[in-house]
């Protein structure tokens, strides 16, 4: 089991600090946090006043209001909560081993590592889940302070490998108000689809991000045999004569994923492996605040 | 140095240039590269061939040039063969051939050649020491038994046996046994063309009888005409043969020697056949013992001999001793007539025209030759050398398990 090296995320978290992680839905929780939540609470921000009905809580009226025009009036506010966020993280032998090397879980790791920090700086809980051919692991959401260093140590010691199934840990949910699904996509996508639809129309909202290496982008034109590294019997010829043929069916496989996880609601954003870590944080939070894709 | 089996030399060579062709074209199995997309890759063939401009593996390939050199040159079975004659044609030359075409087909020949000279009888010759003869009648049957008998020896001192035969193929020269003979011989036979010369066909005449007025046979001689014998033929029929006759007889024509003699008229009838001509009237058979010469070429029904040929130069004598009665008409009958113009033609030269050869007579049987150079000569250097080229196959496929593991 290799040893976890914090220090080789000191520069994205430092690239980080600052970086705020709004939530696109009101979280429904009632802790108190940085987002909107759903629930009006009795926030200091007044928002709008109302006549005292009754059944208010008589703490929420506005006293001096009351003292001075001998009305009575509730102050109402929308209360801010925490946004619990669970990140997947696909752990199969495909995010490990490519024609780069293991850049993509490399890359998958930063993701993670970065996602929770800014969104333990949010003062959400974080937690993660890793997909792995021997069973999951998991890390329940947390908001202390060293979710981040815990995480580290987490994925840092973890072997990807085999193909599980990442679909069912998206399975019994709660208090879950935020899911990340760091994949490639590559294993039991329509699964994965049926199961985030499940967690979107529960109110859950689902940011995919599909990790892709550069080199599956470009291959390359060198002949060589290509091997899936979750399947050796599945062999195919890499030639310049194959190419064309592969970047068309790859490019159709990623605009169905696109279009597909769209479709049911969630957000989609395409990084690869290549891209500056903080850059892709970056890219992440902000594109999980607006609407659509981000590719 | 010759080789027994030389078909195997090209064989080898063609088998040489494949070796190296194969070394040319290379099956490459390209790197294995894992790539988690690649799925989306088209399927197709893995292995690649493609064609060097330098021979891969080039000490496998020469090993491999030498394993088959080796297994070519030993099926090939060379042997020494300095002292012998690469091909001895057997002429099988027929006496009665014009003098003009027997020469043309003796100066065909080497001198390692041997010749068959066959009339009746036949002679195995050298070339050189054939007698310029013209027969009459030649036997192809004799010269395939001949031929039969010294075959094996003639080939045990060649590499190749060649027959051919150089012969009219007159209707006379073949007989009820000629394809039996024929059949002794495992050899193809190539017939020579004879240029026969145009003159050589004889001109037709009168025949002249040597008789009294009244003799019985010259009437028959003259209904006979002009056209039926040769020009010159006689028909002696005094008790001795004449100068005249003799000199006929060698410029070709056919002498009948028909001593005259008057039989009874109460004589019995008597059946006289030459060949295939009968002719049955009184006659009175010769009393006397004596010893005829020349061979028997009439013969009375009881089987007899009646009539006997005597070959003298170009032409021939036959002799027959019969009386017959003044009276009566029997010699002028049509089986008479028929007779007679089958005994005086019978010493013509047949070989006025070549005819063309049966198709038995080239093709040879499907009899296995019982002594020939190819059947009793081995290679003694073969078996080494296969047996190299073995062991080097062997030594080959041993290296080959040595370097897979």
């Amino acid at each position: 089991m290799p040893a976890p090296e914090f220090h080789a995320y000191g520069a994205l978290l430092d690239a980080l600090r600052g970086v705020r992680w709004t939530a696109r839905l009101r979280p429904r929780t009632t802790n108190v946090g940085a987002h909107v939540a759903k629930r009006i609470g009795p926030n200091v921000e007044v928002t709008e006043y109302r006549p005292y009905r009754q059944g208010d809580d008589p703490r929420r009226l506005d006293w001096k209001l009351l003292a001075r025009t001998d009305r009575a009036y509730v102050r109402l506010a929308p209360d801010i909560a925490t946004s619990p966020t669970l990140i997947v993280l696909d752990g199969s032998a495909s995010m490990g081993a490519g024609l780069g090397g293991d850049t993509k879980w490399r890359q998958a790791r930063m993701l993670c590592v970065g996602l929770a920090a800014v969104g333990r700086g949010a003062g959400d809980a974080v937690g993660l889940v890793i997909a792995l051919a021997g069973g999951a692991r998991r890390l329940a959401p947390r908001a202390r302070g060293d979710v981040v260093r815990e995480m580290i140590r987490v994925v840092d010691t973890v072997n990807v490998d085999g193909s599980p199934n990442v679909a069912p840990l998206l399975d019994g949910m709660r208090g879950i108000e935020r899911v990340v699904l760091i994949s490639d996509l590559l294993g039991d996508a329509d699964a994965l689809l049926s199961r985030g639809a499940s967690l979107i129309a529960r109110g859950v909202e689902v940011i995919v991000v599909h990790l892709v290496a550069r080199a599956e982008l470009t291959p390359g034109a060198d002949r060589a045999v290509a091997v899936d590294p979750e399947d050796a019997t599945l062999r195919r010829p890499l030639a310049r004569s194959t190419v064309r043929a592969y970047d068309a069916a790859f490019g159709a496989f990623r605009s169905s994923m696109r279009n597909r996880w769209l479709a049911t609601g969630a957000r989609y954003i395409m990084i690869v492996d290549d891209q500056p870590p903080a850059d892709a944080v970056r890219t992440l939070v902000r594109a999980a605040a607006g609407t659509g894709a981000v590719a | 140095m010759t080789w027994l089996a030389p078909w195997a030399l090209p064989a080898g060579a063609l088998g040489m240039l494949g070796v190296v062709a194969a070394h040319l074209l290379t099956r490459q199995r390209p790197r294995a590269l894992a790539l988690a997309t690649a799925r989306f890759l088209p399927a197709g063939m893995l292995e690649a061939t493609t064609l060097q401009r330098v021979p891969t593996d080039r000490w496998w390939m020469l090993l491999r040039l030498l394993i088959l050199a080796l297994l070519a040159l030993g099926v090939a079975q060379p042997v020494a063969t300095l002292s012998r004659v690469p091909t001895r044609t057997v002429l099988l030359l027929d006496r009665t051939a014009p003098l003009a075409v027997q020469q043309r087909s003796l100066a065909a020949l080497n001198d390692d050649d041997v010749v068959i000279a066959f009339d009746s009888n036949a002679i195995l010759t050298a070339r050189g020491a054939v007698q310029p003869r013209v027969a009459r009648h030649a036997s192809l049957s004799a010269a395939f038994a001949r031929l039969a008998r010294v075959r094996d020896s003639l080939a045990r001192g060649a590499e190749q046996l060649r027959i051919a035969l150089a012969s009219p193929l007159s209707a006379q020269s073949f007989d009820p046994a000629t394809q039996s003979f024929r059949e002794l011989l495992p050899d193809s036979i190539s017939t020579q063309p004879l240029d026969l010369p145009v003159d050589s066909v004889p001109a037709r005449g009168p025949i002249v009888v040597h008789a009294q007025g009244n003799d019985p046979i010259a009437a028959t001689a003259v209904l006979l005409g002009d056209s039926v014998a040769l020009a010159g033929t006689i028909i002696e029929r005094g008790t001795s043969l004449t100068g005249g006759d003799s000199a006929a007889a060698r410029a070709g024509a056919t002498v009948l020697w028909w001593p005259s003699r008057v039989a009874a008229d109460s004589v019995a009838r008597q059946a006289l056949t030459f060949a295939s001509a009968t002719w049955i009237a009184p006659m009175d058979r010769e009393s006397s013992t004596a010893q005829h010469t020349g061979r028997t070429v009439g013969w009375w029904a009881d089987g007899s001999a009646a009539m006997h040929e005597t070959a003298l130069g170009a032409g021939c004598v036959i002799r027959l001793d019969a009386g017959l009665p003044v009276a009566g008409d029997q010699t002028l009958s049509l089986s008479a007539q028929a007779w007679l113009a089958a005994v005086l033609t019978s010493c013509e030269h047949k070989a006025v025209a070549a005819a063309p050869a049966p198709v038995w007579l080239a093709s040879p049987t499907a009899r296995r030759a019982v002594v020939g150079f190819r059947s009793e000569v081995r290679s003694a250097l073969a078996p080494w050398l296969i047996g190299a080229a073995l062991l080097l196959a062997a030594l080959e496929l041993l290296l080959r398990a040595k370097v897979r593991r």
